[in-house]
């Protein structure tokens, strides 16, 4: 009992050794990590960046090796910069021979954007739907939530905590004639009444069909979404952009990107490369031109830029993470790394990270080391040798301060 | 030795570096009142540690009613009473509190005896233990003690604190209690007057070992002070002799051999002295003979 | 005599549990209290769309209070036991030793689950009226790791407490701080769902620690 509590506390420090240290390590050696501004341009075809040069200056660059001013980096991104071009009256009057207006510009573009830590985080499991159709022109907040159980369709007033049956009853009975198959795995949606205007919500059924459901008028708008044989969705986020081209981004299981037209549901792969948002970051800055979109996941960035007129890919660029010497180094003294939270989600729980066989000769030498102070015979002290060999560190520091010397 | 309640064999015990006692065994055997004498810093608490099992020794055992001592069983352990070094005791609770929570734990549980003892107190009932006098904690430790009824006593300095006629009261109170129930006693003081009229057996205790351990009556009719007159400055060892020593022409030592025997000890070494004097001694007296002033 | 093991740890925390009891209970009250208001300013819905909304469940003020109330719990009644070495009288009584070391540590947690249990009772009792199923036990799921943290601290404070050097109570302590750190690295509602099963284990790990501090106790461990 003793001998087992005695290995328990050795091991409880091992653990809390295993996450403290190396969030002390990189707290301490943390650099800043800086990647410059980059967009596709629909002026020199190329993709550019905005950067500061070795006196503070501001440079801008091109991936074929030109620089630019300021001034000069606005009027190759125009679509982006318009505000500032039109202020200047710089706004050109056509791009790549399309005429373009200001306006065109601002109702074209759009910036979308997600991270793991948006994603994975704890759902509440009830949701809301605006009404699309409202009364005035604002959009009134909405008053009650819902739930997609096995049995139906819920609504909940919020203000008195109670099933509004007859609205629960109707959505539930135009639900199921449209073929849904309760409960709900899925249900996305933006219920902000800050928005120009209400995409409602996508909802994926039990059976992994796809459906189109919106509020107007507190009667349900309910279609049934196509998708190809074989098609099962990962995520969906629902877009409400001026220009209104899209009803959502999604993603599939097989990690594929799509963006899916509001007009007549058509899904259109944006082939920007395997893509999970559990774990990838995203961001697409578009325009009627072109979009330039940035997935980056543990330090390593890739730019795609799409075509937006026919989803196609323009150009890629890719940069690797680059461990910092620091983190090199610490590949040497930590076996591994526990922590309980990650910037790609809102989850405590542990987590075992950065496995490093190359920190088995450190462990090894702590364990020899140990065996040293201690005055241990390497048969005496094998056990404790042993776990020092694996994890490094972590025990050796551990041992050393709880075992009293003999 | 079939009959010893303590048995304690080959103790050898380190504080640190400093080594406190090699090979140190003695005996308490069945129905004795036995103190344990000894200079400050000899290890008596030490001793009384490793018996009622809160110190591991680094070697040797002791065992109690034939359990050793660091794993005595809850049955063994309701059969020995424990006074800790400075009558601590559970100075939160009231004497009455106190005493409802030590009775549920022995079955022998004398009530009367301890109220007895309270009585003499003059607390208020509701007074907590830690709100009294250092006398008055003392005698609550005590009377727990005795109301406890066990077959074995261990007590730790159990005069410390009480005022000298409550601790005559206690030490007559303990030797009736001890004889009339056939107690074994284990006790330490550092007053020593007290245990002449309470201890039948003693163990003086000098630095790392014991020197004696006998009965009180054969230590008192054997041990001795010698006195005389000489004209050495100093004296050499003497068998059989402790602590020799002279101071202005006049001589003393200490020794258990009779004085004919003295004498010839005394001529053997060499010495001259003049008008030798025996005399008998007191349990204080033969103590500091037995472990030196200082 | 388990009885008597009780009663004397009832002595030593009578005069806390009013202390914490109030102090728990009465933050509890002040927190619901404000959802009340909000309620009667803004209306239910307000409340409802500020917990789907803005990953809070209102309780949170209380999120320290178990683990204070458990931490207190540990010192008044371990302190006693090991000032003046009073653990040597504890356990010479004839009762298993570890056994008595464990019933006192049932009374101290199970003063404090009674704590929690009421203050889970008042959140909920409140809530599950107002709010809809979801929302409230998204509130009490995410308070589960603060009442872990409190009996989780209070088997570590009394692991801290019973060992007989300040070397090691150091050491424990810093591990102790590590531990309860663990319990408070997020906000978010729900965020500790995950870590309940491992929070669990430590616990149970936890139970048994004092038993690792009496037994150098025993050996006669000092600075």
């Amino acid at each position: 009992m003793i001998r087992f509590l005695k290995t328990g506390t050795a091991l409880l420090a091992a653990l809390l050794l295993a996450w403290l240290l190396p969030w002390l390590f990189s707290f301490v050696t943390a650099e800043p990590a800086w990647r410059p501004f980059t967009l596709y341009s629909c002026v020199v075809h190329s993709f550019a960046s905005l950067d500061h040069g070795d006196d503070g200056s501001v440079v801008g660059r091109d991936m074929r090796g030109n620089t630019y001013t300021e001034s000069q980096f606005d009027s190759i991104l125009p679509m982006f910069y318009y505000r500032q071009l039109a202020a200047e009256g710089r706004f050109p009057s056509q791009i790549e021979g399309v005429p373009v207006t200001v306006r065109d510009a601002e109702r074209s573009g759009f910036i979308f954007r997600t991270s793991p830590s948006d994603v994975n985080r704890p759902a509440v499991g009830i949701y809301q739907i605006l009404e699309s159709m409202p009364a005035r022109v604002d959009f009134d907040a909405p008053s009650d939530v819902f739930r997609i159980t096995e049995s139906g369709i819920e609504f909940v007033d919020m203000e008195t905590n109670t099933t509004d049956e007859a609205k629960s009853r109707l959505f539930t009975e135009v639900m199921r004639r449209k073929g849904f198959r309760f409960p709900a795995r899925m249900v996305a949606g933006n219920p902000t009444p800050k928005k120009e205007y209400d995409n409602g919500c996508l909802v994926v059924d039990a059976a992994g069909a796809l459906y189109h459901m919106k509020q107007m008028r507190g009667r349900p708008f309910f279609r049934a979404v196509p998708l190809p044989d074989g098609f099962s969705v990962g995520r969906i986020f629902v877009t409400e952009y001026p220009d209104r081209r899209h009803l959502a981004f999604l993603t599939d299981t097989a990690g594929h990107f799509y963006a899916m037209r509001a007009d007549d549901y058509s899904l259109h792969e944006v082939a920007v490369g395997s893509f999970d948002p559990t774990t990838e970051s995203m961001m697409i800055i578009g325009d009627m031109f072109y979009w330039t979109v940035n997935i980056e996941s543990g330090g390593a960035e890739r730019l795609v830029a799409v075509d937006a007129r026919d989803y196609s890919v323009v150009e890629v660029r890719e940069s690797p993470a680059e461990p910092s010497r620091w983190e090199r180094a610490a590949r040497f003294a930590f076996p591994f790394e526990l922590s309980f939270t990650s910037v790609d989600d809102a989850f405590v729980r542990p987590r075992v990270a950065a496995f490093s066989p190359s920190a088995l000769w450190a462990g090894a030498v702590l364990a020899a080391l140990y065996l040293l102070l201690r005055r241990r015979s390497l048969r005496g002290g094998v056990w404790r040798a042993a776990g020092i060999v694996l994890l490094g560190i972590y025990l050796f520091i551990p041992l050393l301060l709880l075992e009293p010397r003999r | 030795m079939g009959d010893s309640v303590i048995v304690c064999r080959n103790l050898t015990h380190y504080y640190g570096e400093r080594l406190i006692y090699k090979d140190l065994s003695f005996e308490v055997p069945r129905g004795r009142i036995l103190g344990l004498l000894g200079k400050n810093g000899t290890g008596k608490t030490t001793a009384i540690n490793i018996l009622s099992g809160y110190l591991r020794p680094r070697a040797g055992e002791c065992r109690i009613f034939g359990e050793r001592s660091e794993a005595i069983s809850p049955a063994t352990r309701a059969r020995i009473a424990l006074l800790i070094e400075g009558h601590v005791q559970y100075s939160y609770m009231t004497i009455a509190q106190i005493e409802r929570f030590y009775s549920r734990f022995y079955p022998r549980w004398n009530r009367d005896a301890y109220y007895g003892l309270m009585e003499l107190l003059k607390v208020a009932p509701r007074q907590r233990i830690s709100r009294m006098s250092c006398g008055q904690r003392s005698q609550v430790a005590l009377g727990l003690i005795l109301a406890q009824d066990a077959e074995l006593l261990v007590l730790d300095d159990f005069s410390m604190g009480l005022d000298p006629g409550y601790r005559r009261l206690f030490v007559e109170y303990l030797r009736d209690y001890a004889r009339n129930g056939a107690k074994t006693v284990f006790l330490t003081s550092h007053i020593i007057q007290d245990m002449e009229k309470l201890v039948d057996d003693c163990i003086v205790m000098d630095y790392g070992r014991i020197l004696v351990q006998m009965p009180v009556r054969e230590l008192l009719g054997s041990f001795a002070r010698y006195t005389f007159t000489t004209g050495a400055a100093e004296l050499p060892p003497i068998e059989g002799a402790f602590h020799p020593g002279v101071m202005n022409g006049r001589a003393e030592l200490f020794s258990f051999a009779p004085q004919r025997q003295v004498e010839q000890a005394l001529g053997g070494a060499g010495i001259v002295f003049d008008g030798l004097v025996r005399e008998s001694l007191n349990l204080e007296d033969a103590f500091i003979g037995l472990t030196g002033k200082y | 005599m388990i009885k008597a093991i009780l009663y004397k740890e009832w002595i030593k925390m009578r005069a806390l549990l009013p202390v914490a009891a109030v102090a728990v209970l009465g933050f509890t009250v002040y927190a619901l209290l404000r959802v009340e208001r909000a309620v009667d300013f803004r209306g239910a819905a307000h409340v409802w769309q500020i917990m789907i909304d803005k990953e809070t469940v209102f309780i949170e003020p209380l999120r320290l209070l178990p683990a204070l109330a458990g931490i207190a719990a540990a010192l008044v009644q371990f302190i006693p036991e090991m000032s003046q070495r009073r653990l040597k009288l504890t356990l010479h009584l004839p009762f298993p030793q570890r056994g008595m070391i464990l019933v006192m540590a049932a009374a101290g947690l199970g003063a404090l689950a009674v704590l929690f249990a009421a203050q889970a009772a008042m959140v909920w009792g409140y809530m599950h009226r107002l709010l809809a199923p979801e929302l409230t036990a998204r509130a009490m799921m995410t308070a589960v790791p603060w009442w872990a943290a409190g009996l989780t601290l209070y088997m570590l404070t009394a692991w801290i407490c019973l060992e007989p050097t300040w070397r090691r109570r150091v050491l424990y302590l810093l591990m102790t701080a590590g531990v309860a750190r663990m319990f408070f690295l997020s906000d978010v509602p729900r965020a500790y769902d995950g870590m309940l099963p491992w929070m669990a284990a430590l616990w149970l790990f936890s139970l048994l620690l004092p038993l690792l501090s009496v037994d150098r106790f025993k050996q006669g461990c000092q600075d």
